[in-house]
């Protein structure tokens, strides 16, 4: 169990700042260093931030001013901890504090959260359990609070001025610290931040160089990286070139850091470690070979080791290897509406990921609505190329809104048996017409000179588009009759679909020959992409 | 071109020295570094001169100069009394 000490300053600042919104929670970051095993508190900062009584955002920009603050020296120390309040409900860590604190434990598992209760103005310190996902109280005796002299605040130089021992808690039975201020404990913090840091500009990050390597004693690792381009599922074979007596084994050290699905982040994954063999034609060659089905992710980090049998180890430089792929593009959002008997080409975005140019395989998987047929025009293509898919509508097609059809791409390394990388996508569909229907009246009689109503109900499905209008026409009446519309209702339900009704007001002048007409309608559609028309035939009429 | 990223939180505040050309994305350099710091990289984001740099941007159309020190820092801090 670790020791938070913190400045009697800080914590009246942030507990008034959180008694001054009782309806909000408050949140900030604690600055400060370590003394020990404690985590000393000094400062406290915050910016602006998204609240109400349940949750509290301290946004990206207000982050990224305190870091700039921090890198350019404006604040003193780091971050060594979070503050906010809670409304209600006391002092505890909710599901969303512990991921929070979670997140900030990556960096340093001495960061600290701090609660405090709006109402009360009690406050607690906490840490999370990475393994429980459950947050752990640091005991109330664990932490110790400064009541820090405002002229000793004031004080611009770092000179030492030693305060009480209590200030910076020891964990029992270690003896009691020397009694230093907590401005020297920052500078020995800052010495260490410094003295790590250079080790670190040496250590943490490795760019590969050809022929790197390291040496220890006798034992030397020298290694040249494999020749790319890489490409998922494609195997890829290591060499290096190792020396020194006594030699015990070579391995290789590899993770694969793999897109995250969101598309937001990467996933890194977990160390493995192979050893190589001896190759019988190359002396002093050691090679693996990487399976094409471990090969995947966008990139490879690796290292390879020798160690002798002294316990000496020599180790390559870290190398990154990047590793084509594909997706489809992200986000799209766009729908597709066809509509029945009109053929439309769809393009869809293939992206390649680290130079991929290999021919992947378009399948279109659906389900598809009955009467609809979606082919790729290509079979393969080698993205960037885009898809292309051929829709076709019968006419009796299904009518179907936002059907998601799932559309692969597939690769098949040559030689990988039975490996294939699929990539899916959807495309949301929607199948769309027009539809009439003409209903006549009970008795469908008309003396000449009187006039007979038909009713005409025209429906539009969802998605579907008339740009030019409707072109409607009655033909086969008698010679001497003639028609108009007169729109009675329409309406628009939540679906988009329209319903019209029409009165079909035929005027049957005198003297029109008596007997029995059969007439139809017919209402055409010409659009860019097409002509649609429907009709209703054999209606009858008949001249009394 | 030499770019420095520093993560100022814990006690003990890592830096990193990354070699990069301008055409890496920061996406790219941000999964670099987090690999070495070994911070989950969906959780955080490069900042530099007091904002979120665009993942998808390049170095060079970020305007980041030779010698800059970015920060590695969360995303946001999200504190709440109940799910």
């Amino acid at each position: 169990m670790s020791y938070v000490a913190i400045s009697g300053e800080v914590i009246d600042r942030v507990v008034r700042e959180a008694r001054d919104h009782p309806d909000e929670q408050v949140v900030g970051v604690l600055l400060g260093g370590q003394s020990g095993n404690a985590i000393v508190i000094d400062d406290a900062a915050t910016g602006a931030a998204e609240s109400n009584s349940s949750h509290v955002t301290l946004t990206g920009d207000s982050i990224a001013k305190i870091a700039d603050d921090i890198i350019n020296k404006r604040i003193g120390g780091s971050i060594v901890g979070w503050y906010h309040s809670h409304v209600r409900g006391g002092v505890f860590m909710s599901e969303t504090d512990v991921e929070t604190q979670l997140k900030l434990q990556q960096f340093s598992p001495m960061v600290t959260a701090m609660v405090i209760d709006t109402q009360t103005g009690k406050s607690g310190f906490f840490r999370a359990d990475a393994k429980t996902k459950g947050a752990v109280l640091i005991p109330p005796q664990n932490v110790r609070t400064e009541v820090v002299q405002p002229a000793e605040m004031a004080l611009p130089a770092p000179a030492p001025s030693p305060v009480s021992s209590a200030y910076y808690p020891q964990a029992p039975p270690a003896a009691a610290p020397p009694a230093i201020s907590i401005r020297t404990i920052l500078l020995v913090v800052l010495f260490i931040t410094l003295a790590v840091t250079a080790g670190m500009v040496a250590l943490v990050y490795y760019r590969g160089s050809g022929g790197g390597g390291t040496s220890c004693g006798n034992l030397a690792v020298k290694h040249n990286p494999p020749q790319s381009p890489f490409t998922i599922a494609h195997p890829i074979t290591f060499d290096a070139n190792v020396t020194g007596s006594n030699l015990s084994n070579v391995t290789l050290a590899y993770r694969i850091i793999e897109q995250d699905p969101s598309g937001r982040g990467y996933m890194v994954g977990d160390l493995r470690q192979f050893p190589m063999l001896l190759k019988a034609a190359g002396k002093d060659t050691y090679s693996f070979t990487l399976p094409g089905s471990e090969v995947s992710g966008l990139f490879i980090n690796y290292y390879i080791t020798a160690f002798d049998t002294s316990g000496n180890t020599a180790r390559s430089d870290v190398y990154t290897l990047s590793v084509g792929d594909f997706q489809w593009t992200r986000d799209r959002t766009d729908e597709v509406i066809v509509t029945r008997t009109i053929a439309q080409i769809v393009s869809i975005d293939i992206d390649p990921i680290n130079s991929f140019s290999r021919a992947v395989t378009i399948k279109v998987v659906g389900p598809v609505p009955l009467g609809v047929l979606i082919a790729p025009i290509n079979s393969q293509v080698v993205p960037p190329q885009k898809a292309q898919l051929r829709i076709t509508t019968a006419d009796n097609a299904q009518l179907f809104s936002r059907a998601e059809v799932e559309i692969d791409a597939v690769y098949v390394p040559p030689g990988g048996g039975a490996i294939q990388i699929i990539r899916s996508t959807t495309l949301i569909l929607t199948v769309t017409d027009f539809d009439m229907e003409v209903f006549s009246p009970p008795v469908p009689e008309v003396h000449p000179d009187k006039e007979i109503t038909y009713t005409l109900e025209l429906k539009t499905y969802d998605g579907f588009t008339a740009p030019n209008g409707f072109q409607i026409s009655v033909n086969s009446l008698p010679a001497k009759a003639t028609w108009k519309l007169v729109l009675v209702d329409y309406r628009i339900d939540k679906g988009q679909m329209a319903d019209m009704k029409y009165d079909l007001v035929i005027d049957v002048e005198s003297g029109t020959k008596t007997g029995l007409y059969l007439f139809s309608v017919v209402i055409t559609v010409v659009r860019s992409d097409g002509t649609i028309s429907h009709d209703v035939t054999n209606i009858q009429l008949k001249v009394v | 071109m030499k770019l420095f990223v520093q993560a100022p939180i814990g006690p003990q505040t890592g830096l990193a020295e990354i070699d990069v050309i301008p055409d890496h994305t920061i996406g790219e350099v941000k999964q670099q570094v987090c690999t070495s710091f070994g911070v989950d990289a969906a959780t955080v984001a490069l900042m530099y001169g007091g904002i979120i740099l665009d993942e998808s941007n390049t170095i060079g159309k970020a305007g980041i100069p030779e010698n800059a020190q970015l920060a590695l820092m969360p995303y946001n801090i999200i504190g709440g009394n109940g799910r």
